[in-house]
């Protein structure tokens, strides 16, 4: 009897233990990360321009960060089921005193891989500041006007590749060319700058 | 179930087996699977720590990294998921604690993994292959608490964390239980397998069950009939060993017994021989060979016709085998064998087989002959016996009418002038006397009562001395030749015996080469490494001289041979021979220690072997007066004690002429008288054989009353009453009769002439013979 209730004071422990871990996993994997204001236009000194002809749809990485590798891929499985395809760019973090090859890392080899997609290094993260981006997955879509469609992440956690209401959002908005007001969603990913860096700049 | 129901209902012992039989096997399967689940969970919670090592290491802010929480997860959380099932799986392997904190563990390492690899949709069926996994366990329990935790899992997290599971914001309870419902559908087919098989498994067990009991009574029969085997194998192998001593028992009594046995199969000419038989026909027993004919290579030739004629008989007639012969040793020694067999018969009277035995008689046989020789010695002893005294008898009366015969033609002749008409008559009186006194001399010789003479002779000189008169005995058609030993030895003897001998031989070699022929004398030492036996006598092993007389006259058959030494055998019909020759040959010789043989084939010759005992002692010369007309003469007082009157007479009537003062007595005790009532004589004459008193026991008294006194005794032949096997002792003399004038007065002189004998009885056998003349 007491080897019967020791048995099962140890599973309660055990179970206990195990649901806290899970609990403090799922808190982390669904804390959102943090966003600046993007703009409603496109910004004037954006170092490109957007495309008139069809939606622009501009991604912000870091470079090393995992959880951005199910932001990349679920936007890949988005623009291989939608046509016309938005005009693509990714911006890839380049902090200060970083080379290229630093930011020529799988996650920047994975995202070269996808089929009509521009590539860009954001030096410094100046783009990413100009469309109001601090986290890695973070998502802007403007649509042929250079008018704010969509602005977030488009996972439903924290390197969770699942479908998720996040992308559904962002194929409706690329679906419905106007008349809608801006989506946001939370992004899920790493600080593309650490705490404080941002309001330095 | 039914069919559990049936087994139980129809046999307790079998459902009470296939129970325990099912119950151990489930807990066979839980324990095994329990440890599947144990090394499972660890390979997952290491699979877990690599893809999150692999997929996310660390994360990053700007240009700081540290490690992701993925990985914390993996490793922290991962263990703590996985270290109590793995701890249960190893030592609580089978409880039911044990499989459903598996059950529950293996749930929430797949929520883990799932979160680690990215909430794939791939990841997710490692819920339901946990699932078909805890199957496994064959208890539809664990698969309930499993499913309890998965849908546990996404009623919390669709309330708490939808997006994480579902991947919105908000989520609606059916969906957890849509999720669920999945679930619960893999687990009812698991269930309805695992129902299946635990009724396939009860089947197995009971056929198991059946099967034990099977194999019990199996085993039982076995181990009965091992047990029995066992035993058998006991009585067999005392039974062999009862047999081998048995057969060793038997061998040993068949080797005491010097008795073999055999089995010949007839047909096959195939024969089965004892180690005894082996042994006594000299063979070793793998030697010996398995056919007959290997056995009667050592049978003796001429008894070899005999044992094939009586095998031959067996084999061909069924007459029982019956067979005394003797078989040839590779020593060389002989074996006498008694065999005899019985013959078996098939249905139809041929012999197949004879069995049979054969056993030594060597020493019956031989104890057989020595009886068969000693009782025809005793019958020749007898005999010699019964012709010595009748010899005797007839030779001291004999003798006495000779001496007195002789005697007095001699006495005659002397007075005679040589131109007397009258001596011629009285010379053939004298030589008729001196023949019927050698015709008394074989009779005695060959019952061997004659005073044997002996000395130390050399027979070559013997035949040497005798070669000029033996050329004339046998004649010129018959060749005489000598083949002497130049080292031959000496012998004891009386050499004028062997003279006789020697004459008696070579007369008989001549009369049996009436054509003419070779007469060969040959003498040799012949040394014998055994005892022989020739006839009834026996030689011992020694060194002996041989002296052999051959012709190549017309021989003998077998039949005259063995009466060869018979007194009165004779071949050469009536007025030829006496049939006293060889006798009184087989008489000296025998006297003299040695033996006489013959060897003789019809028209082939003989040859006569006479052995002696050899001696080292050397050849005494005999001393040889010349012959002379003149008896010697004397003065000295002499009494002569003779119960025959006329003998009594001549010889004082001689010594009285010789000048001796000569007294008479006619016997014994008138001696004695006349000697203690007179003074010494010098010498006392005296006859050995005489009533009242022997001459041995005047000889006795006069030793003991007048010791210095000579005594010369006359006798024809020889008696205990004289001397002890014909030899006489110091301090007497002998004259034998029939004695001629001259031979009693040179004996006479010859005896006074001696030195007297010693005072007292000092008389010894050992000391040497004295030379005395007949």
């Amino acid at each position: 009897m007491r080897g019967r209730f020791s048995r099962f004071v140890i599973g309660a422990v055990w179970l206990v233990a195990v649901g806290i871990g899970l609990a403090i996993m799922m808190n982390y994997e669904t804390a959102a990360g943090r966003t600046g204001e993007t703009p409603d236009v496109w910004p004037a000194d954006a170092s490109f321009q957007f495309d008139s002809t069809r939606p622009t749809l501009v991604l912000f990485a870091h470079p090393k960060c995992p959880c951005t590798r199910a932001g990349l891929r679920g936007l890949n499985r988005l623009l291989a089921q939608h046509s016309p395809r938005p005009a693509t760019h990714i911006f890839f973090l380049k902090p200060e005193g970083t080379d290229e090859d630093w930011v020529h890392s799988d996650l920047w080899r994975e995202a070269a891989a996808i089929p009509e997609l521009i590539l860009h290094i954001d030096d410094a993260g100046r783009e990413a500041k100009r469309f109001g981006v601090q986290t890695s997955g973070h998502v802007v879509m403007y649509d042929a006007e250079g008018q704010l469609r969509f602005s977030g992440g488009i996972t439903a956690a924290r390197g969770q590749e699942r479908d998720n209401a996040s992308r559904d959002q962002l194929r409706s908005c690329l679906m419905a060319q106007e008349g809608l007001t801006p989506l946001h969603t939370p992004v899920y990913g790493c600080p593309l700058r650490k705490d404080g860096e941002l309001a330095a700049n | 179930m039914s069919e559990r129901n049936s087994v139980f209902s129809s046999d307790p012992e079998i459902s009470a087996r296939t129970i325990a039989l099912f119950k151990e096997q489930q807990q066979n399967i839980t324990e095994h699977t329990d440890r599947l689940f144990g090394r499972l969970m660890l390979w997952q919670w290491a699979a877990g720590v690599a893809a999150a090592l692999f997929l996310a290491p660390r994360t990053w802010a700007g240009l700081e990294s540290s490690i992701h929480p993925h990985l914390l997860a993996a490793v922290f959380l991962g263990g703590l998921v996985t270290v109590l099932p793995i701890w249960l799986a190893w030592h609580q392997p089978g409880r039911v604690l044990t499989r459903h904190v598996i059950a529950v563990g293996q749930m929430l390492m797949s929520g883990l993994l799932i979160h680690l690899t990215g909430g794939r949709l791939e990841t997710h069926f490692h819920i339901f292959g946990s699932l078909a996994i805890l199957a496994f366990y064959r208890d539809w329990r664990v698969l309930v608490s499993a499913s309890l935790v998965v849908v546990g899992d996404h009623l919390i997290r669709g309330l708490f964390w939808p997006q994480s599971v579902y991947g919105v914001w908000s989520a609606s309870i059916w969906r957890s239980i849509e999720h669920g419902g999945w679930v619960v559908f893999e687990v009812t087919f698991l269930i309805i397998s695992i129902r299946k098989s635990l009724s396939e498994m009860m089947s197995v067990a009971e056929r198991q069950a059946r099967l034990e009991r099977l194999n019990g009574s199996f085993e039982r029969k076995v181990a009965e009939r091992t047990a029995e085997l066992t035993r058998e194998i006991q009585e067999r192998r005392q039974v062999e060993q009862h047999l081998k001593e048995s057969e060793a028992r038997l061998a040993r009594a068949q080797q005491i017994a010097r008795l073999g046995s055999w089995e010949w199969d007839v047909a096959q000419d195939k024969v089965v021989w004892t180690e005894e038989t082996a042994r006594l026909y000299g063979f070793n027993n793998e030697d010996l060979g398995k056919h007959m004919e290997r056995c009667l290579e050592r049978v003796h030739p001429d008894d070899i016709a005999q044992v094939r004629a009586s095998l031959a008989a067996a084999a061909q007639n069924g007459q029982p085998f019956k067979s005394d012969h003797r078989v040839l040793l590779p020593d060389g020694s002989e074996r006498f064998l008694h065999g005899v067999g019985e013959v078996l018969c098939n249905e139809r009277g041929g012999a197949i087989r004879v069995i049979g035995t054969v056993q030594d008689v060597t020493d019956a046989r031989r104890a057989a002959l020595a009886l068969q020789r000693s009782e025809e010695q005793l019958r020749q002893s007898q005999k010699m016996e019964a012709m010595g005294r009748l010899a005797g008898g007839v030779a001291h009366d004999f003798n006495n009418l000779l001496t007195v015969i002789n005697g007095y033609s001699g006495m005659t002749l002397l007075q005679l002038e040589q131109t007397h008409p009258v001596r011629k008559n009285a010379e053939e009186i004298q030589k008729a006397a001196e023949r019927a006194a050698a015709l008394t001399g074989q009779l005695l010789a060959f019952s061997r009562k004659q005073v044997l003479q002996p000395r130390i002779i050399q027979l070559n000189q013997v035949v040497d001395g005798l070669e000029k008169m033996l050329r004339r005995l046998i004649g010129e058609n018959i060749e005489f030749a000598t083949v002497f030993d130049s080292g031959l030895g000496n012998v004891k003897a009386d050499p004028g015996q062997i003279e006789q001998v020697i004459i008696n031989l070579v007369v008989n070699a001549r009369d049996a080469m009436p054509q003419g022929g070779k007469l060969t004398i040959r003498t040799a030492n012949v040394s014998l490494d055994q005892t022989t036996q020739f006839r009834n006598r026996s030689l011992n092993i020694g060194e002996y001289v041989m002296l052999a007389v051959s012709d190549t006259g017309v021989g003998m058959t077998a039949e005259v041979q063995a009466h060869l030494f018979e007194p009165f055998f004779t071949t050469k019909g009536v007025g030829r021979g006496t049939g006293l020759g060889l006798a009184t040959c087989y008489g000296i010789i025998s006297q003299s220690e040695g033996d006489i043989r013959v060897y003789s084939e019809p028209n082939r010759g003989t040859t006569f072997k006479v052995y002696l005992p050899r001696t080292d002692a050397p050849a005494i010369q005999p001393l040889r007066e010349p012959e002379s007309n003149l008896l010697p003469a004397g003065n000295e007082s002499v009494l002569v004690v003779e119960d025959d009157v006329s003998v009594r007479r001549l010889a004082v009537a001689l010594l009285c002429e010789c000048g001796y003062r000569v007294q008479e007595a006619g016997d014994g005790m008138s001696a004695l008288q006349i000697i203690n009532s007179a003074p010494t004589f010098d010498l006392v004459i005296t006859d050995v054989i005489m009533p009242r008193m022997s001459g041995r026991e005047l000889y006795d008294k006069l030793r003991a009353t007048a010791p210095r006194t000579r005594v010369l005794s006359m006798s024809g032949y020889t008696d205990d009453a004289l001397a002890q096997h014909g030899v006489l002792t110091p301090g007497l003399w002998f004259i034998e009769k029939p004695f001629s004038p001259a031979r009693l007065a040179r004996k006479v002189r010859e005896v006074l002439d001696a030195p007297a004998p010693p005072p007292s009885d000092t008389t010894s056998p050992n000391q040497p013979l004295l030379p005395l003349e007949r």
